[in-house]
């Protein structure tokens, strides 16, 4: 694209062809106004605000839509042109609701701005106003329609069709009558999930958050955060008045341009709920007492201390969290294993992706994303198994769903149930649970067969092909149907899809990783994207989706028992002699024990003293019945939160520790990317950030830390762990760095494995079919998986404190297929047993057919119906994860 | 017997196809055959053709002769454009009105009749001039209009 | 005086045009279209010749030859009899089209309120399949050509060539915005050509007589002939046939009126003229020509028809610009007010005369850029402020103006 000369108010410019009259002035520094157009939706062209006059036209132009010609004369302040805008406003003013006196839109309204800009007062407004108020459509749980405001911009439309793929809001009806809506419906029972796309592009207050409560834009002040929900690491500008969060927005900036899911938007009101801690509690004769930050460090140094000296540093533990920062993730390993002495510290990735840590280490020589999340928009075929995307990743989701509306990619799924994005696939493979192995091998054994493969990427590239093809030999379409009820048909379909697409990417989360087969299924997955030529390019890969906000920064940090940061192996000498040098002190050279075997461990004795700062085991962890006898079987232990857990009623002393808001550091999201949390409120009563306590409880296990700030934190981890070296806080105010970053004029790295694999060569890994440990028998006929929900966050600790969320989903359910739940004489809402070999929990039948006959699936997100008192502990043999996706079970009607 | 609305949807998919570009003419069958569009033709409509439900909504309430209101048997269009209104179309309205008991866009209770107005249909040169179930009738008087829709099933 | 060609008694044989422009190269038959010199009979008046050489030089497998048959402007009825009486030569003129440009789809977009001519339609269709002149391979040519017949359901705006474009893609009928137009990405974003059914129409007659012998049909200038719909206060309302510049009178004698206070030419969008005017020419340099003709005598309330055409815009935008939605609102209320006597000089309207002019130069599409003409034409010529107050009882002595 060449530069074309125009003229503008009689100067000349040259600007780039194409280019349309507003982005050329944009580009030049004159202001034109705008009302309808956005950049983040298509250009619409329908105010006629930011009409320009162009010489030998006998109509003005709209400068938002009219592109620039060679030797164009634009006028953009004409006095026809100001004419014009200033007739068009008093018309949309004699329609508007001008309620700006108690607007919650006042000070940011763009039509506010406009009336102001264009200098119309009441004097001089031209037109009455005809408007009769219709009523407000408030039946959303979190935003409002207002018609008296509304502009017909259509701006909201678009964001909800083209930006989120939901198309949930359309224009309707014509003319005068026109306004935005659901069709037939209101807003609170049509599919509209509440993540306030619309809200946040409209330029009026008519759709307006319900959320922001009396609090007037001027009052605000806004601070620049990372999401605490989930692993996108959505950046938010948050709107605090009196210490007081009033609003979140979206920021318009990588990785989310404005998007979030309703959580992020509307869910963080937990941070001043009544129930936050607020003092440190130490349990005295079953009750917890109030006591100082003193009383409470010096009791945990001496329990601590004594258990340590009476049964060695191995008897103690502590399980890091994937809700904190890097910063603390890194200190309190740093903590266990410096200053207790024990490589005892792992965190909930045990439970969602031990398994692709391990095995895509192993094929790959490094364990995550391989690609960016913005880069999947470009992908040609993307793959979406186990991982219900609009759910867990809603962000996500809708740059999948850009991708195959806006760019025409493929997308497959494979799912056992039919999620949101089998609306939008091109196939949809229901695999029976955990028969993935199975499936994969069957797409392999079809790309071989038909030639498929990339022949040269293999070659040059991977080593071990040849097991690989041997083993899938067998495992044909048929036999593939066999194993996993797939029609072979689509094996076929689906494997030239896959195989033939120019850049093809592999999405994937718990559903592939928490099975006793894992780890086999995350090598299949590396093998299949090895076999297309799929890893070291833009746009294809494999990409295993993390589910908690830290989740990827508390593994980076070595919150885990066999590595140090940096995946710096505890079993390799010079890394050991490294970390004793750099930490001062003598390091136990055995690997440590994982969550599971740490609780297996409470319950045998091995373990005495247990140290966890900001997790929920007793609503996360497989096999609830057992977790509680075994941390009730504790000597000692110690809870680290912001709120009385399930996990901390069980706790000898509770530390109240500060939440995201009133702390700063930094998280790594799921695409590796380090991004920054700043600090937007004061942590309420006496609670401390968590790095602080960390630094008390070390000092008082004889090993004294102190920082300064958590930037400094961040200088020392660089100076420990290769793949951060170049991180610094300075360095990530604005997009942050996605790791691999070496060092300090290292841009990051977008994607991983160009040229060449972390480890060298990609590693082919053959891998069979075994069937999950557990199967439907006669006496426990049904399948049960679990999992996350839009509306829930994990444990539901910050979710279910957040009313609006909880006015879509305020407790447990089991979905169960109709026929199903006719069989079984249940009721659609009525209350259910559902029982395994472990435990049974009494909750509420959703009749649905997302879930296939003869299977159940329950949210894991609600302690009074913990659907991990039914999930089976049995653990994948490489990397210790639990299978929480498949267990058998029996549905039962409560009488 | 009216078939249902799912089943008409269906058919007209098989004479019309699936793409975005039927839905015109699928709402135009179902609008045809029942005088409306009920709401579970919209989401067959919007499932089969993967728009929403509300998109699909949107275009019916564009047009104005599709209607999600259940109308009469018979539809009654009477031009209320100039060349019909200046030559006695008013007249004709008020006795369609008083003999039949219902005003513009309503309808009979026995559902027998819903009685419209619409801008120019036209027929200007043999004004004025009504639509009665898409057959155009013309030069009418008071008398013949109230006639021709007595005559009606 | 009449000069019927597209209404002649003794017309050539349906086909013959087509026939004969087989013979020819696609190029040549836009050279012909072209050098006639025929400007589009929709009402834009745009060069059909320069519309289907852009169209034929736009580079794709499909293009499309859309037939505008969606006549709503009110007054206008022209159309419908061409489509009653010479369906099939509407056929062979898009037939030609899609020779010409490289299209081998053709769909007649049809008002709903014309539903009831499917048949007769559909029936020229198969004369035309059963005489080898629609289907595959056409005379032998290698050249492929069908017409499909799609409604609308009562939309007037439909009619704009764009918003058709909307509507036949399923949508609603949103005019969209230009550039891109439609020869070059129109229907499904293929290349298409919009064309009314009176252009089409004449196309196999300009194939068969010669550009020149079409040009020189016209008055002066104006190129070939124009049929007009007359209807209102005249003895005999009907379809016409003109030399395209003929006066407005001429068409007005064949009709028979007496008397004339006001003639609307060009349907509510188009102009509104005294009796005293009638001697202008029906041409796109002086009375755009759409082809509606209405004339009201002296007993008619010119404000009256003023509230009846304000009352179509405002039910016909389609809404999505400002100026066009909320302006012709504002002007609806003015006339109303204007009846009422709550307006009552020429002083108080000022600020709707601004807005007209706004509407006229910032609307998106023609609706809202034409839909002013009725309102400043006539409160310009029928509305007198210096005489009596136009409610007939002064306001103005309420003293509160
Ligand atoms: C509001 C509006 C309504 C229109 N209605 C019609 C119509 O009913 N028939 C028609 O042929 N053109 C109509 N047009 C003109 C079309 O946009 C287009 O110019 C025409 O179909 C081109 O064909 P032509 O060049 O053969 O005239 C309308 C334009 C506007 C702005
Ligand atoms: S001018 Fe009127 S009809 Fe045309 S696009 Fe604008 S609102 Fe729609
Ligand atoms: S901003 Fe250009 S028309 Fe609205």
């Amino acid at each position: 694209m060449h530069n074309i000369s125009i003229k503008i108010n009689d100067k000349a410019y040259s600007i780039r062809e194409g280019s349309t009259i507003l982005e050329a002035c944009r580009e030049v520094g004159i202001e034109v106004p705008t009302l309808c157009h956005h950049p983040k939706v298509n250009i619409s062209g329908n105010c006629r605000i930011c009409v320009v006059e162009i010489e030998g036209w006998n109509t003005l132009a709209t400068a938002c839509v009219t592109p620039i010609i060679p030797n164009m004369v634009v006028r953009t302040h004409s006095p026809k042109v100001i004419e014009s805008r200033k007739i068009v406003a008093n018309l949309l003013l004699a329609a508007h609701n001008c309620d700006c006196l108690v607007c919650d839109t006042a000070g940011i309204c763009e039509l506010q701005d406009l009336a102001y800009d264009l200098g119309i007062d009441s004097r001089t407004r031209l037109f009455d106003s005809f408007e009769s108020l219709e009523e407000v459509d408030d039946s959303s749980p979190v935003l409002k329609y207002d018609p008296s405001k509304c502009i017909m911009c259509t701006r909201c439309v678009k964001a909800c069709r083209d930006i989120q793929g939901k198309g949930i809001i359309a224009v309707l009806n014509r003319g005068v009558d026109m306004r935005v809506g659901t069709g037939v419906n209101l807003l609170d029972i049509s599919d509209c999930d509440g993540c306030g796309e619309c809200v946040q592009i409209c330029p009026t207050g008519a759709l307006s958050a319900k959320f922001p409560m009396g609090v007037r834009s001027w009052e605000v002040e806004k601070t620049r955060t990372s999401c605490s929900y989930c692993g996108v690491g959505c950046q938010l500008d948050m709107w605090v008045h009196d210490n007081k969060l009033v609003k979140v927005e979206g920021s318009d900036i990588i990785p989310n341009y404005g998007s979030t899911c309703v959580k992020g938007r509307y869910g963080h009101t937990f941070l001043d709920s009544e129930d936050r801690l607020t003092t440190p509690l130490i349990k005295r004769n079953g009750e917890f007492v109030e006591a100082t930050w003193d009383e409470a460090i010096a009791l945990i140094g001496e329990k601590i201390g004594k258990i340590r000296e009476e049964s060695g540093p191995d008897s103690i533990a502590g399980l890091s969290s994937a809700r904190v920062t890097n910063e603390e993730n890194y200190l309190f390993q740093k903590m266990i294993r410096a200053a207790v002495g024990t490589n005892n510290v792992d965190h909930c990735a045990r439970l969602c992706h031990a398994s692709t840590v391990a095995g895509l280490a192993a094929a790959f020589g490094s364990g995550a994303m391989t690609n960016s999340i913005a880069e999947l928009e470009h992908a040609k075929c993307i793959l979406v198994t186990g991982s219900n995307t609009t759910e867990t990743h809603p962000v996500i989701a809708t740059i999948i769903k850009r991708a195959v509306r806006e760019h025409g990619a493929k997308l497959i799924v494979v799912d056992p149930r039919r999620i949101d994005l089998v609306e939008h696939a091109t196939l949809w493979l229901r695999q029976k649970n955990g028969t993935d192995v199975a499936w994969m091998n069957g797409l392999m054994n079809v790309i071989i067969s038909e030639n498929l493969q990339d022949e040269a990427y293999i070659s040059e590239r991977t080593e071990d092909f040849e097991a690989v093809s041997e083993i899938v030999k067998s495992f044909t379409p048929e036999m593939v149907e066999e194993i996993t009820t797939i029609p072979a048909e689509k094996i076929r379909k689906a494997a030239r899809i896959f195989a033939t697409a120019e850049v093809s990417s592999i999405v994937y989360s718990m559903g592939i990783t928490q099975h006793t087969t894992g780890t086999d299924n995350v090598l299949s997955t590396a093998n299949l994207a090895m076999l297309t030529g799929n890893v070291g390019k833009p746009s294809g890969g494999v990409n295993p989706l993390r589910g908690q906000n830290n989740v990827q920064g508390a593994c980076d940090l070595g919150a885990l028992p066999n590595v140090y940061p940096g995946y710096q192996k505890v079993a390799d000498p010079a890394s050991q002699k490294k970390f004793e040098k750099a930490w001062g002190r003598k390091l136990s050279k055995d690997n440590g024990l994982t969550v599971v075997e740490i609780i297996n461990s409470l319950e045998s004795g091995d373990v005495k003293g247990l140290i966890i700062m900001g997790e929920n085991p007793m609503v996360s962890d497989p096999n609830l019945n057992h977790v509680e006898k075994a941390l009730e079987s504790a000597e000692f232990l110690v809870v680290c939160d912001i709120f009385m857990t399930e996990t901390a009623e069980k706790a000898d002393v509770v530390l109240p520790a500060a939440s995201f808001a009133e702390k700063e550091g930094t998280f790594t999201n799921t695409e590796r990317r380090v991004i920054l949390l700043r600090k937007f409120l004061d942590a309420p009563g006496e609670a401390r950030p968590d790095w602080k306590i960390i630094c008390d409880l070390s000092t008082s296990f004889g090993y004294p830390m102190s920082y300064a700030n958590p930037a400094e934190i961040m200088n020392e981890i660089a100076s420990v762990t290769p793949i951060y070296g170049g991180m610094r806080h300075s360095r990530i105010q604005d997009t942050g760095l996605q790791w691999p970053c070496p060092d300090e004029s290292h841009p990051g790295t977008m994607y991983l494995h160009k040229g060449e694999f972390k480890r060298g060569r990609g590693k082919f890994h053959p891998v069979d079919f075994i069937p999950p440990a557990e199967i439907p028998d006669a006496e426990y006929p049904f399948i049960l998986s679990t999992g996350r929900i839009l509306f829930h966050y994990h444990t539901g600790s910050m979710s279910r404190r957040a009313p609006a969320l909880n006015e879509y989903v305020s407790g447990a359910y089991a979905e169960i297929h109709p026929h199903d739940v006719d069989r079984l004489g249940l009721v659609d809402g009525g209350p259910v047993s559902i029982s395994t070999r472990r435990g049974q929990i009494e909750t509420t039948v959703r009749s649905t057919e997302m879930v296939a006959i003869g299977s159940v699936f329950v949210p894991f997100h609600f302690a009074e119906a913990a659907a991990n008192r039914l999930t089976n502990d049995a653990l994948d043999p490489k990397a210790k994860i639990p299978e929480l996706k498949v267990a058998a079970c029996q549905v039962a009607r409560i009488q | 017997m009216l078939r249902n609305p799912e089943e008409i949807v269906a058919d007209g998919i098989k004479e019309f196809g699936s793409e975005h570009e039927s839905i015109m003419q699928l709402l135009t069958k179902v609008n045809e055959e029942l005088s409306w569009i009920p709401t579970i033709a919209i989401e067959a409509i919007a499932k089969a053709t993967g728009i929403s439900v509300a998109e699909v909504y949107s275009v019916v309430s564009f047009y104005s002769f599709f209607s999600i209101e259940p109308r009469g048997r018979n539809i009654v269009r009477l031009c209320s454009t100039i060349s019909c209104t200046m030559t006695g179309q008013g007249k004709i309205l008020e006795a369609l009105i008083d003999e039949f008991g219902i005003e513009p866009f309503e309808t009979t209770d026995d559902g027998r009749l819903t009685i419209e107005t619409t801008p120019c249909i036209g027929l200007c040169d043999q004004a004025p001039a009504m639509l009665v179930n898409g057959e155009p009738h013309v030069k009418l008087t008071p008398e013949k209009a109230c006639d021709i829709v007595h005559g009606l099933e | 005086m009449e000069k019927k060609v597209l209404l002649a008694e003794n017309q050539p044989e349906f086909g013959a045009g087509f026939e004969l422009a087989l013979t020819m190269s696609p190029a040549d038959v836009v050279f012909i279209v072209r050098d006639s010199g025929i400007k589009g009979r929709g009402g834009a008046g745009f060069p059909t010749g320069i519309k289907w050489n852009l169209a034929g030089a736009a580079s794709s497998d499909v293009k499309y030859v859309i037939c505008n048959a969606d006549e709503g402007e009110p007054g206008t009825f022209k159309d419908r009899v061409l489509l009653e009486k010479y369906s099939e030569r509407l056929i062979e003129g898009m037939a030609i089209g899609g020779y010409a440009i490289g299209s081998s789809h053709g769909i007649i977009y049809l008002r709903a309120e014309y539903s009831y001519l499917i048949p007769t339609i559909e029936d020229a269709r198969k004369n035309m399949i059963a005489r080898g002149l629609l289907g595959k391979n056409i005379r032998g040519k290698g050249y492929d050509f069908d017409v499909e017949i799609r409604t609308g359901s009562g939309a007037y705006i439909c009619g704009e060539e764009t918003a058709l474009i909307e509507s036949l893609e399923g949508k609603s009928g949103f005019p969209r915005n230009k550039p891109p137009f439609p020869v070059n990405s129109g229907y499904l974003n293929k290349p298409t050509i919009v064309n009314n059914v009176e252009t089409f129409c004449a196309v196999p007659h300009i194939i068969l007589g010669g550009p020149e012998w079409y040009a020189d049909l016209g008055i002066g200038d104006c190129s070939g002939t124009k049929l007009f719909s007359i209807s209102g206060d005249v003895e005999k309302p009907g379809v016409y046939e003109l030399p395209m510049g003929a006066p407005l009178k001429d068409l007005i004698d064949l009709a028979g009126a007496g008397d004339i206070q006001a003639v609307q030419v060009g349907g509510a969008s188009g102009r509104t003229i005294p009796a005293t005017e009638t001697h202008r020419s029906l041409s796109f340099d002086d009375l755009p020509p759409g082809g509606s003709v209405i004339v009201f005598d002296s007993t008619v309330n010119m404000l009256e028809v003023l509230e009846n055409f304000m009352e179509f815009f405002v039910h016909e935008s389609c809404g999505q610009c400002v100026p066009c939605r909320e302006g012709t609102l504002q002007l609806m209320y003015a006339v109303d007010d204007l009846i009422s006597g709550d307006i009552c000089s020429e002083e108080s309207l000022s600020d709707y005369f601004r807005l007209a002019e706004a509407m006229r130069i910032t609307s998106k599409c023609g609706l809202g850029q034409t839909a002013v003409n009725c309102f400043v034409d006539i409160i310009n010529n029928f509305v007198d402020f210096t005489d009596e107050c136009v409610s007939g009882k002064c306001c103005c002595e309420r003293g509160d103006r």
